[in-house]
């Protein structure tokens, strides 16, 4: 400090000048300090160095934080206690020594810190720039296919990840040995015990390209050989990782920034071109390896071994054969190469012919030119060793002669051209013999030169034909590759499909866990991770959609409101009296201030009418309800007074405190405005003028609310009081809250007799005129706010679980739980009409909810006359109806499945007296007409769906009936029994055959050729009867304990089975193999149904939970926790699940594929018009 | 994650047992602080429109005000509350910059070369502390104006909200911050140059 030690003193005088200065203009300013200070020079000087920062300070700690106290930075902090330690340690190993180190990073030799027997590992740790999410994420998705490579001569790939700063890395089996090129040279391996030790190097790739992963930088330098001479591969799909696409970055770019894996030397044309890469690439670097192997080289002479140089021979060089490459000395590369390197054991002669052939066919630029896979390269090697003719040596003349054709056509040309000057030679000669004969001059010397012209053309026929005879066997040959070839790819093919198939049910996998994170996230009220884990399988074009029940299901959850408004921190939302529009007021940033946004719309359309903005970051929103006018507080920008009818600014009152709350009373005369030190004060509407001031509260004013007679004001404080304030004399008539906790929300009710009040984790409501507590609820902690509707029967609160719970008023019973919001919500209304709940919430939302809809998760049906006691409950097969049934009353009910109405009682069945265990029994007719009951008492009944009314009795059962169905046709009713199964005959009334099961029946029901019936029961063996004879077809042994239930697929093709074991299992009734066995229950099954489309198997459980399992992978989908346990049944449509429990038939409603489609459309677009009809079609 | 299993109860004990003086208390608050950030940090990097700063302290604040319940602990009010999760944060940002300073001095083998990043931050530690000495300082003769600075700088409030925190008028807060913003701008530039 300039003048010596501060004292406080000293400080109140200089900012006492400090701050009168400011108000001083520059010119004024010296003479202005002259006089304050009078005479004190040190003073001076300290306010005069204070002033001459104060322009430069301004805003420098607010550009200070925004540097500093940075949101990952704070993260990183909060979290940092933990980094220092793990300094030496990178996830759970523990660092020894370096190894090597290179452009990408440094590999480390480590330990795992938690094993007793000391594994080594190898870390390769990646520099800190090479960090990023984009690689992270690639490695989650690369390990597992690398931690499936297992393969003794593949060093696993065991761990990896980031490390605390960042940096990734990669834990890999750690191998002791040596480079493969140094390992041959140290040695001096003959020329066939490098291609034998090749050969297991290609066994190794060969292995990893049957697994779909190419390794993409095969290098000596990877290939280490261990002390037992086995060769080990290291890095394998690294580069993948590192570098998935090369298009994206080019070779260049990515070299410059060190970036790049791959090693030039052994890339290939198409790696260096940046071009994609297939298993070729693999074989082209598999090539250099070899002939550098061979030859002691690389490939390629270059001049002056720049990178440029390299990509461009690499792409365009024709390699030096590997016989001639081993005579020379390559000068460029001498000095590049470890001297060991070149130790070419070959000799030139070695290598002339196959062997030149087999590294150059690996090295062609074409990459359908090479050898088709790894194996094949390594077989060629394998018939060179044993002699055999090789592939590339074969398919050299083809390959040259394709290559010679295209590059030199006129040269062909020429070729030709010669040959049919040799055939016009030989007619010539023979024209000058007989002109010999002719002359008799030097006849015979003529005639023998012809004829040994003559032969000498035969000889060149002769040899004409061997070579057209060797080009037959060439094409023979080439055709003969041609069907390797085809026969390859028909491999290859076959391995895509399996991989695709593979990959789909990973994908079904994927998604099936993804639907548990989705319900979990319900769970947790995380709407917003909810909805992005389900609109990921929103169908894309060309990919196979995986949505069945459990996504609908969930999709309608996440999505039941009517309208979602965006942007900003809905404070304040509010209806106009007449319902028409709707105002919201939202706190948002703009050029880094807050501003708070008053929006009106129209309520239908939802088009934006009319918008203001105030730099505030506070806000508060009351409506008149009986005038046109809505006051919003802004804190200290003051209150604004707007009218629905135009949406106009009607008054504005600034030049106050800071404006906490604000109530209008009904007639729209009068405001009350709260602040935050707790004062109240009461303000004419018309001109702004106070009437009176409420004093009394000692903090922060959070809540006001006019009576509805407007005598009466509601507050509420932090000082933790709800108090009642007359109106006309300003003084406070009661104090209605003793309990420490905040009152956050405070409404009357129409008629003025109660005041409710949602405090910091309680709901409370007094009695207006004694003051006494009527009803205390508790609700989860936070900043609650609540709405009362406009006829006072309905209360919406809200906490800090962003649940809008609604609770009947008269009872004070929650009536139902609205989830959607994604974060605390802070404002609450209901339209004039009560048929709307405006929500605004911190999520940046504002939504609308229809109330006359099913809000609740579920729809639950209850039965007035009888509460209690469901115990079974099933869809008719078309739709309409539900029949319960309520085992301890013998009471089958039938219900409206549109309305949820109860239609009829079927009272027929008494409990026996004797009798402890009673269960009525219920079958539906395929057509619907009949449902067919039977209980304990041995009576089996009949009834007629749509009139309720009894059609007959069947009372010839010796026994209790256990099982009841109809066959498809409706020909026959089976019912099973303890010990037999009977069939009748339902056109002639009688009796068709009774089937002995001493095992009992549990469970029957008919195959669709409605000739074999199928029972289930004590012993755990599914039988097949036939009806006309009653003889056993055939039989399956589950292998379960008691089964309980069963139940058929559509067509027969499925059975599915319940048990006491808990478990559930699928059959496949053509085979009687079990497709699944599903774990996951506590208790005995007892009933199970099939989804319509076959896909999904629900089970109920004594456990009293419903499950959805995934048929295609045997998976568990979702439990249904609450109302579950007795019985479970599709609807016919797929898109309800039905269940039965005590007091409740509960509902479980999917959307349809319309709403989500509409909705998919709609974007934010309102939806009412779209969608009301559907949503009324399921609104029960 | 076994942090997450402490209840509301739990943290604010926690919390009051840090604000009595027990560090301990500290670290166990740190994770859940932490956990509960990296949810707010997603929610909000996804809400928020591109290029639109986020304010820490907003944060770290509604992080706080998840965990703990915070009218039930004896503070006065939410802007008091905000107060002591200011001091925290104060606490916390100071603590970590002045051990990494201490800790980290060549040493460490694991370390490729972090180049620019790392000097970077060390210049931030270095401000940081600076600053934190320079508030230190400040606290000495005029207490509630290094509060003031505090509120703001660590606690990420308005104006308005450390007037409520403090119980005076937003004009007494503008008023204060402006001559602390020139005394601490005096001071840190001071320090830079080499002049004392």
């Amino acid at each position: 400090m300039n003048g010596g030690k501060m004292d406080n003193g000293r400080w109140r005088e200089v900012e006492r000048i400090f701050d009168a200065a400011l108000e001083v203009d520059d010119a004024g300013r010296a003479a202005f300090l002259a006089g304050a200070c009078a005479g004190d020079e040190a003073l001076r000087r300290e306010v005069e160095s204070l002033l001459a920062v104060d322009n430069k300070a301004q805003g420098f700690l607010d550009a200070a934080a925004a540097r500093l106290v940075r949101p990952e930075q704070a993260r990183v902090l909060l979290s940092a206690t933990t980094v220092a330690e793990s300094a030496q340690r990178i996830g759970s190993y523990r660092l020894i020594r370096e190894i090597a180190r290179g452009g990408m990073g440094a590999v480390w030799l480590a330990e795992r810190a938690d094993d007793q027997f000391h594994q080594q590992v190898a870390i390769k740790l990646l520099k800190a720039e090479a960090a990023s999410e984009e690689l992270l994420n690639r490695f989650r998705h690369e390990r597992q296919v690398l931690a499936g490579l297992n393969h003794p001569q593949i060093a696993r790939l065991l761990d990896g990840g980031a490390t605390e700063d960042g940096r990734p890395y990669f834990v890999m089996e750690y191998i002791e040995g040596e480079p493969l090129d140094e390992y041959c040279a140290r040695l001096q391996l003959s020329l066939n015990e490098r291609l034998q030790l090749f050969r297991q190097v290609c066994a190794a790739v060969h292995y990893a390209h049957q697994n779909l992963v190419i390794h993409r930088d095969l290098k000596p330098g990877n290939i280490l050989v261990t002390a037992e001479g086995e060769p080990k591969l290291l890095d394998f799909g690294i580069a993948k990782v590192l570098q998935p696409d090369l298009t994206q970055d080019s070779i260049m770019g990515s070299t410059l920034t060190g970036m790049h894996p791959m090693t030039p030397a052994y890339a290939s044309p198409e790696q260096t071109r940046g071009e994609k890469l297939t298993t070729a690439s693999d074989v082209y670097s598999l090539g250099v390896v070899l002939y550098e192997l061979l030859t002691g080289h690389t490939p390629y002479q270059l001049k002056d071994n720049t990178f440029g140089e390299l990509v461009k021979a690499i792409c365009e060089q024709e390699p030096i054969k590997p016989s001639i490459a081993v005579t020379q000395s390559h000068p460029s590369h001498d000095e590049a190469q470890t001297p060991s390197i070149r130790n070419p054991q070959s000799a030139p002669r070695n290598l002339k012919g196959d062997v030149d052939s087999i590294a150059l066919m690996a090295l062609r630029k074409e990459p359908n030119a090479r050898y088709s896979s790894v194996e094949q390269f390594s077989e060629d090697i394998r018939r060179y060793l044993e002699g055999l003719p090789t592939i590339a040596r074969k398919g050299t003349f083809s390959y040259r002669a394709a290559k010679y054709l295209r590059r030199n056509r006129i040269q062909v040309a020429a070729t030709v051209l010669i040959l049919l000057s040799l055939l016009a030679g030989i007619f010539a000669t023979l024209r000058q013999a007989r002109i010999a004969v002719a002359a008799q001059h030097h006849a015979e010397t003529q005639r023998q030169r012809a004829e040994a012209a003559l032969l000498s053309a035969e000889d060149r026929r002769q040899q004409a034909e061997a070579s057209r005879s060797e080009a037959d066997q060439q094409r023979g040959e080439a055709e003969a590759q041609r069907e390797l070839a085809n026969e390859q790819r028909a491999f290859a093919d076959s391995q895509r499909q399996r991989a695709e198939t593979q990959e789909l049910s990973n994908r079904q996998l994927l998604y099936t866990s993804r639907i548990g994170l989705a319900h979990q996230a319900w769970e947790n009220s995380n709407i917003e991770r909810m909805r992005e884990l389900l609109d990921f399988y929103l169908p894309q074009a060309n990919e196979p959609d995986f949505r069945r029940f459990e996504w609908y299901y969930l999709w309608r959850l996440c999505h039941r409101e009517e309208k979602t408004i965006t942007g900003g921190d809905f404070r304040g939302v509010a209806y106009s009296p007449d319902g028409k529009s709707l105002l919201t007021l939202a706190i948002t940033r703009s050029n880094g201030a807050n501003v708070a946004e008053v929006v009106f719309r129209d309520a239908t359309s939802w088009q934006v009418l009319s918008s203001q903005r105030y730099t505030t970051s506070h806000g508060a929103v009351a409506v008149s309800r009986n005038a046109d006018k809505v006051v919003v507080g802004l804190g200290l920008e003051g209150i604004r007074v707007f009218s629905f009818s135009d949406y106009k600014e009607r008054l504005q009152i600034r030049g106050l405190t800071f404006v906490s709350n604000v109530a209008i009373s009904p007639s729209g005369k009068m405001i009350a405005a709260g602040f935050g030190s707790g004062k109240v004060q009461l303000l004419d509407a018309e001109t702004g003028k106070e009437i009176r001031i409420l004093a009394g509260h000692q903090q922060y004013l959070t809540t006001l609310a006019f009576s509805s007679d407007e005598q009466t004001l509601a507050s509420g404080s932090f000082d933790e009081t709800v108090r009642l304030w007359d109106v006309r004399t300003g003084k406070e008539s009661r104090s209605l809250k003793q309990s420490r906790s905040v009152p956050n929300s405070v409404t009357f009710t129409p008629d003025d007799k109660t005041v409710i009040a949602v405090c910091n984790s309680e709901l409370k409501a007094w009695e207006t005129a004694t003051g006494k507590e009527i009803a205390s609820r508790s609700i989860a902690p936070g900043r609650p706010v609540l709405a009362l509707s406009p006829d006072g029967k309905t209360l919406a609160t809200v906490d800090v679980q962003p649940v809008i719970r609604l609770w009947d008023t008269q009872t004070w019973a929650e009536k139902a739980a609205i989830k959607g919001h994604g974060n605390v919500v802070r404002s609450l209304a209901f339209s004039p009409d009560g048929m709307h709940l405006a929500s605004g919430s911190l999520d940046q939302t504002a939504r609308i909810w229809n109330l006359s809809r099913n809000m609740n998760d579920v729809i639950k049906l209850t039965d007035p006359d009888t509460p209690s006691g469901f115990s079974k409950a099933l869809f008719t097969p078309d739709g309409q109806k539900i029949i319960s049934a309520k085992s301890r009353a013998g009471l089958a009910s039938i219900w409206d499945s549109i309305s949820g109405r109860k239609l009829f009682d079927l009272r027929g069945h008494t409990k026996p007296a004797n009798v402890s265990n009673f269960s009525l029994e219920l079958a539906v007719s395929s057509d619907s007409r009949f449902i067919a009951t039977g209980g304990a008492d041995s009576l089996v009944k009949i009834w007629d769906a749509e009139t309720g009314r009894e059609i007959i009795m069947l009372s010839d059962l010796p026994d209790r009936s256990t099982a009841l169905a109809f066959s498809l046709d409706n020909h026959f009713l089976a019912v099973g029994t303890d010990q037999a199964a009977r069939i009748y005959d339902l056109a002639q009334w009688r009796v068709a055959i009774t089937i002995p099961v001493p095992q009992g029946v549990n469970a029957l029901c008919f195959l669709s050729d409605g000739k074999t019936l199928v029972t289930a029961g004590r012993d755990g063996i599914i039988h097949f009867w036939k009806i006309a004879t009653g003889l056993e077809l055939r039989r399956i042994q589950s292998g379960q304990d008691q089964l309980f239930t069963m139940t058929l697929s559509a067509r027969d093709q499925y059975l599915a089975t319940g048990s006491l074991d808990n478990t559930a299992a699928i059959w496949d009734v053509q085979t009687g193999n079990r497709v699944w066995l599903l774990k996951g229950h506590s208790s005995k099954i007892n009933r199970v149904s099939f989804s319509p489309d076959g896909n999904r198997l629900a089970t109920s459980s004594n456990d009293y939970t419903v499950k959805l399992w995934d048929l295609t992978t045997g998976q568990e989908m979702l439990t249904f926790k609450e109302g579950g346990g007795c019985s479970v049944h599709f609807s016919p449509d797929g898109r309800q699940l039905l269940s039965a429990c005590g007091n409740n038939l509960t509902i479980w409603p999917a959307a349809t594929e319309r709403e989500v489609q509409v909705r998919a459309k709609a974007g934010n677009r309102h939806l009412r018009a779209n969608v009301t009809a559907d949503e009324e079609e399921r609104a029960h | 994650m076994a942090t997450e299993s402490l209840s509301i109860a739990e943290v604010t004990q926690l919390l009051r047992a840090w604000g009595a003086g027990d560090r301990a208390a500290l670290e166990r608050l740190v994770p859940l602080v932490d956990a509960e950030l990296r949810g707010l940090a997603g929610h909000y990097m996804r809400g928020q429109a591109p290029g639109h700063a986020l304010q820490t302290t907003a944060l770290v604040n509604e992080a706080w005000l998840k965990l703990i319940d915070w009218q039930n602990t004896g503070w006065q009010n939410r802007a008091h509350f905000f107060g002591i999760a200011a001091q925290l944060m104060r606490q916390i940002l100071v603590d970590e910059a002045r051990r990494r300073r201490a800790g980290k001095h060549g040493g460490n083998a694991v370390r490729v070369s972090m180049g620019a990043a790392e000097s970077l931050a060390k210049r931030k530690d270095h401000e940081l502390l600076a600053l934190d000495d320079a508030l230190k300082a400040l606290a000495e003769f005029d207490e509630r104006r290094c509060r003031i600075v505090e509120l703001r700088f660590f606690g990420g409030l308005s104006v308005d909200e450390t007037a409520e925190a403090l119980q005076v008028s937003p004009r007494t807060v503008a008023r204060e911050w402006r001559l602390a913003q020139a005394w601490l701008y005096r001071e840190l530039s001071g320090k830079e140059d080499g002049e004392k």
